[in-house]
């Protein structure tokens, strides 16, 4: 029997992997970006999201039960297949990097300055490993058991900050320049169509997959407004476009009382939470690629092989934060399309030729 | 079977990696707690000094049961260089310990430095990783140095009582304000607003800094410092001073709601009313292409403090409200004229008119030349324990 | 002739054979009855074992006091505690089944004239009375505890279920020991997959020795590599009866009075069987005092570590004080200070249960004054540390499963070392391991962490909160023994 995960838990997986890492790298960039306005950027870049998610669907629909990286082996053939998968492969592993960077640099940024960050990266690669060694179910699972423990706290702590807020901060509403807004590709690449990852799992999911990944889509980009929403009521775009991490900022300017101040590091826990979520799905895009085009018979040396490369990409992806909001800004949505919607196209294409190919054969 | 042990293995030295971790292991006696900061400037030589004061764990209840009443409860370090960043380094000439700035709780900046340029200070204490700046900041009217040196009554960590203070000014009165934190600072100077921030003045010229002698004494105004005046800041730069009076009608217009008792003169008579802000409104017309700019208090009085008189009827107390509303108007609206004049933005007509109406393109003249009204609605809710003084039969 | 000669020497030789079989033990007992000067009855039974009463009264005394019939046995097949071996069987079987027939207290009793073996139980084990578990004691409810013997269990339990559907398998597992073992299980109840799947983990038991339940425990558990018990085990009658009524399989074996129970959740552990003879809101209430405790127990020294020595600023401004004094002078860094308290305090808990009642006086101030005050005085370490040490300590033992806590205390030093070389970072670690640990852990088929994960709605009205009796489901099984028996 193959291992399943349900439809509420592949939903929760979704949200969180889509809030993964945006809710820290993001939130000051598209402050920038739109001013007052930005909580209205996640809806709009959502809907973008959900029309993709209906493209990948569309293409999965051609092959029930197949997965991602099994599509362009049976659409393509074997040796070709096999170098998409590849790819597939590659990419999911330099997205992994990036999640396990964007680690890194926070935690370096803000509580342990001084610690390496190789030995972040082998920490969490080595959880990681051991989840995805424990099977899909372990993933559904371990999702759904956290969950509670980062929404409950997630939306307390910014309910505590409440003290702080302005509406003045949020006026005057849909004033900026909404073609600007609109211009900011790079947010349509990370997160939303990074969700490819998840892809892997759509075979997995009972009662299929389309359902609870397009909600979950549509709740991540609504907790990603209401929390932009209140970001901007709480610091002003002023502050929030100028910080690092403006939720951790947010969070660490919370004083009630003498007994509630600094309680920050609960907002870092449930961001290295989500991060982590984010980090496993991608873990476990590689090593299922891995292990559905090759089929070894033992999987543990690939994880280690996978988590000493992981490490590695995660070290030099890039050399500094300043490099990867360029290449971030520039080039994501061009990068992402290749494998998001280029490649699914093709396909796609491939299999309508085929099977009209056949029907003329068979007719 | 032997691949298990390799892997296993493997792993294990893996973790021994792990065991040489705890490069960010400091233990709490390592620490230097900062408790304030002073950022001074001298405008000639170009030179910043800071002054941190740190908390003295032993002075306090100690572990071995030893009473560290002799100890000062705080130390003040005071270092100078050409930047705040090289501070960093080269504190650790005179500290011994890490500086840990987390439980900072106030942040003084003296008078000449804040008349130069706050940006450098304001970065300074946004930039560090586990500072947190929403500290209060205030501004020192005086030598810097002397308030640093100061040890307070009562509260034995100086910071303590700033702290306190400016808590119970903010509920009990209007002369302090509730955006005196740095992030208000960083923001409001962002949005080039006008602001102020309170000032602090040491009361004698050489304070005591031995504790022994200090916790003996019995005047607690000798060697202490009191919080008294505004200081006014534009563009991150002290560009004057209110004093206490003008920093009433400051904080009623920004809609601070302190609870301050005032006297007024009502009808001849001495009246001392408290009054409390419920709700302010800010509305914005154009007439014939100027701004003007309604604003609406409503207050709460109480007669709980008002020793000369006590209004009896209903009659009387409608002569008190609108008498009252008459004066309040009068003065905020004399206040607004006088920062005018100077050219402070200090009610942020400009923000509120930038709000109203995004497009229009000179928003500064347009604020400039806003006409203000001001109105104001008083009403008596509560009296005092006693309804009438005791004034003998005269 | 010659195998009826054979078979006369065989039965003068037989008493030798088996004396020679155990050893010459000393408790081996031969009576023979001579009837007109003939040996008719040789009666073989190992005197510690035998109720001698029954053999005097109700075996030798038909023998003496009856006159037989030529032909009439004195003893019938029928009366079930008795097994017959002719001489004309193969007599090295025969004797290998009088040795162990022996070994179980039976008595072998050779009629000579018939020419046969007979084995009668007259079994009298050396047994404790049934007195309260001390492990397990509470206020309200039955005071009776298992024992050593097996019968009296099976028969503490039968008292409290009387339901035909109640099944005793019963298996000999070890190959010196052969102890009894005795699966039991409600078949009506019991999904038969578990049921099943217990037997067949129990039979493919391969050991020389079982002498407590947790020889067995060890070997049908689901994973070795798990600090958590994925079975549990109990000394309490009621306990077992509320199991077995939830449709769990218990295992029994003999010797020891405590039992397994099969398949065991996360949340189970939280529950005790007081929680059902007391009001609902206070079973609840408890219940979280219980689920408290554990995170307390795992969590509190190491976010102590963490907080002290990674992230100061979490401490409240005033306690940082009062804290950073109290350090001031001491040697060590706080991991080492925890580390050595536990340690310190693992090794006084061990003492305690090893140690003569009458020196635990001594022994308690030793270890508080000598060990928390005077240490503190001498500034080896600092009061903080004893006030931490002491609270894990106590709240350890609020698990109402001893080898739950045991399993805490495990996870309590990895997590202090976690936190003392990456702070909250290592402890989120450590955490999430654990989680994804849980989760992927199964108890016979059973994933460990329901109904939690995989959810299961109804389950929730017995975990987090007791709801009072008639709001639960009246024929309650939990959920997931309902959709293993749905499966089938």
């Amino acid at each position: 029997m193959k291992p399943m995960i349900s439809r509420f838990q592949f939903y929760l997986l979704t949200i969180n992997y889509i809030l993964g890492t945006t809710l820290f790298v993001l939130i000051g960039r598209l402050v920038v970006q739109a001013g007052q306005d930005a909580w209205l950027m996640p809806l709009w870049a959502g809907s973008f999201g959900i029309l993709v998610g209906l493209f990948w669907i569309f293409l999965f629909r051609y092959y029930p039960g197949k997965s991602l990286v099994q599509i362009p082996l049976e659409a393509w053939g074997r040796s070709l297949g096999t170098l998409v998968s590849v790819l597939y492969f590659l990419y999911f592993c330099i997205l992994a990097g990036w999640v396990l960077r964007n680690l890194s640099d926070f935690l370096n940024g803000t509580i342990m300055p001084e610690t390496p960050k190789t030995v972040f990266h082998v920490m969490f690669l080595l959880v990681a490993f051991y989840t995805v060694a424990q099977g899909t179910e372990a993933i559904g699972r371990l999702n759904q058991i956290i969950t509670p423990f980062l929404f409950f706290p997630f939306w307390f702590v910014l309910l505590l900050a409440m003290v702080n807020w302005d509406w003045g901060r949020l006026q005057p509403a849909f004033h900026s320049d909404l073609g600007a807004i609109l211009q900011y590709h790079s947010f349509l690449g990370f997160p939303y169509m990074e969700t490819i990852a998840l892809t892997i799992l759509f075979p997995l999911v009972k009662q299929g997959a389309t359902r609870p990944f397009l909600l979950g889509l549509m709740t991540a980009s609504l907790s990603l407004s209401m929390t932009l929403f209140m970001i901007i009521g709480l610091l002003g775009v002023e502050r929030a476009s100028q910080l690092t991490f403006p939720v951790y900022t947010t969070v660490q300017e919370i004083s009630i009382g003498e007994v509630i101040v600094n309680i920050h590091s609960i907002i870092s826990v449930i961001l290295l939470i989500l991060i982590f979520i984010k980090l496993l799905v991608l873990v476990y895009g590689a090593s299922e690629t891995l292990r559905q085009v090759f089929r070894p018979k033992t999987r543990w040396p690939h994880f280690l092989g996978l988590t000493i490369l992981l490490s590695a990409t995660a070290l030099s992806i890039y050399e500094n934060p300043i490099q990867n909001e360029e290449w971030d800004e520039k080039y994501t949505f061009i990068y992402d399309s290749f494998f998001v919607l280029l490649i699914p196209f093709l396909l796609l294409v491939t299999t309508w030729v085929k099977r009209t190919f056949e029907k003329r054969k068979g007719g | 079977m032997t691949n298990r042990y390799a892997a296993g293995l493997f792993i294990l030295m893996m973790f021994t990696a792990l065991l040489t971790a705890c490069w960010d292991r400091t233990e709490m006696n390592e620490l230097a707690l900062v408790s304030m900061v002073g950022v001074d400037s001298d405008p000639e030589s170009d030179k910043i000094t800071v002054y941190y004061q740190i908390i003295n764990p032993l002075s306090g209840t100690s572990a071995k049961g030893t009473s560290g009443g002799e100890q000062a409860p705080v130390y003040t370090y005071e270092i100078s260089g050409s930047s705040f960043g090289e501070i960093k380094s080269t504190i650790y000439k005179m500290l011994p310990r890490k500086l840990f700035m987390a439980h900072c709780k106030v942040l003084l900046v003296s008078q000449r430095a804040a008349k130069q340029d706050m940006r450098d200070i304001v970065n300074f204490i946004e930039m560090q990783p586990n500072g947190r700046s929403s500290v209060p900041m205030l501004i020192v009217d005086g030598p810097l140095s002397q308030v640093m040196r100061t040890l307070t009554p009562l509260e034995r960590v100086p910071s303590d009582t700033i702290d306190s203070r400016v808590d119970l000014l903010i509920r009990n009165s209007l002369l302090v304000g509730k955006q005196i934190k740095v992030s208000d600072v960083i923001e409001r100077m962002e949005k080039s607003d006008t602001i102020v921030l309170p000032l602090i003045t040491g009361m004698t010229e050489a304070p005591s800094s031995n504790s022994g002698e200090r916790s003996a004494d019995i005047d607690a105004n000798q060697n202490n410092f009191i919080i008294r005046g505004g200081a006014v800041f534009r563009d991150y730069r002290m560009a004057g001073k209110l004093n206490d009076t003008q920093l009433v009608w400051y904080h009623l217009l920004n809609g601070d709601r302190g609870r301050h008792v005032r006297q007024f003169q009502v009808e001849g008579k001495q009246v001392s009313v408290e009054l409390r802000l419920v709700r302010i409104k800010r509305e914005v017309f154009w007439k014939s292409d100027q701004p003007v700019v309604r604003i609406r208090l409503d207050l709460e009085l109480s007669t709980a403090y008002t020793i000369e008189f006590v209004p009896k009827s209903r009659n009387e107390v409608e002569r008190l409200e609108n008498r009252l509303n008459q004066i309040i108007a009068d003065e905020s609206l004399a206040f607004y004229q006088m920062i005018r004049e100077r050219g402070w933005d200090l009610l942020s007509i400009n923000d509120l008119l930038r709000k109203q109406t995004p497009n229009h393109p000179d928003i500064d003249q347009a604020a400039k030349n806003a006409q203000i009204e001001i109105r104001a609605n008083t009403r008596l809710l509560r009296t005092g324990s006693m309804s009438q003084p005791y004034g003998g039969t005269g | 002739m010659a195998r009826k000669k054979q078979n006369q020497s065989i039965k003068n030789d037989f008493f030798g054979d088996i004396q020679s079989a155990l050893g010459l033990p000393p408790d081996l007992v031969c009576r023979s009855l001579f009837v007109q000067g003939e040996q008719t009855v040789q009666c073989v039974y190992l005197e510690s074992m035998v109720n001698k009463k029954t053999i005097d009264e109700y075996i030798l005394k038909s023998f003496t006091e009856n006159t037989f019939s030529e032909g009439e046995a004195p003893l019938s097949a029928e009366s079930g505690f008795l097994r017959e071996f002719s001489f004309s069987d193969p007599y090295e079987q025969l004797r290998e089944h009088a040795v162990k027939a022996l070994l179980a207290g039976h008595c072998a009793l050779t009629d000579f004239s018939r020419e046969r073996v007979c084995l009668i139980n007259v079994t009298e084990s050396k047994q404790r009375s049934i007195e309260e578990p001390k492990s397990e004691s509470t206020i309200r409810g039955p005071h009776e505890g298992f024992t050593e013997s097996i019968l009296t269990n099976v028969g503490l339990v039968r008292k409290r279920i009387r339901n035909p559907f109640l099944r005793f398998d019963k298996m000999n597992i070890g190959n010196q020991t052969g102890t009894t073992l005795l699966m039991v299980y409600m078949e009506n109840l019991a999904p038969e997959s578990l049921v099943r799947e217990v037997r067949g983990r129990l039979s493919a038991i391969r050991t020389d020795s079982v002498l407590e339940s947790a020889y067995v425990e060890e070997f049908i558990q689901d994973r070795i590599w798990s600090p958590f018990p994925t079975l549990t085990n109990t000394e309490r009658p009621d306990m077992v009866a509320a199991q077995l009524l939830d449709g769990k399989v218990a295992v029994m074996v003999d010797g020891t009075p405590n039992v397994l129970l099969a398949p065991m959740t996360f949340f189970e552990f939280f529950s005790s069987p007081e929680d059902y003879y007391q009001r609902a809101d206070i079973a609840t209430f408890i219940r979280w005092i219980r689920l408290i405790s554990f995170f307390t127990a795992v969590f509190v020294p190491s976010l102590y570590v963490a907080a002290t020595t990674f992230h100061q600023e979490l401490i409240p401004p005033q306690l940082l004080i009062s804290l950073s004094a109290q350090r001031e002078g001491v040697p060590f860094p706080a991991i080492f200070e925890v580390l050595l308290m536990e340690v310190v305090f693992e090794i006084i808990r061990e003492a305690g249960l090893r140690m003569p009642r009458a020196v635990g006086q001594a022994l308690s101030i030793v270890g508080a004054i000598v060990l928390g005050q005077a240490a503190v005085e001498a500034g080896l370490i600092s009061a903080a540390i004893v006030i931490v040490v002491a609270i894990t300590g106590i709240t350890n033992f609020v698990v109402p499963v001893y080898s739950f806590g045991m399993s805490q205390r495990l996870l309590r030093f990895s997590f202090v070392l976690l936190a003392g070389f990456m702070g909250l970072f290592g402890i989120l670690c450590g955490a999430l391991f654990l989680v994804a640990h849980l989760v992927s852990l199964k108890s016979f088929g059973v994933p460990y962490f329901t109904p939690a994960s995989p959810s299961i709605g109804t389950d929730w009205k017995d975990v987090l909160v007791r709801l009072p009796r008639p709001w639960l489901d009246p024929n309650g099984l939990p959920g997931y023994i309902r959709n293993m028996k749905r499966k089938r």
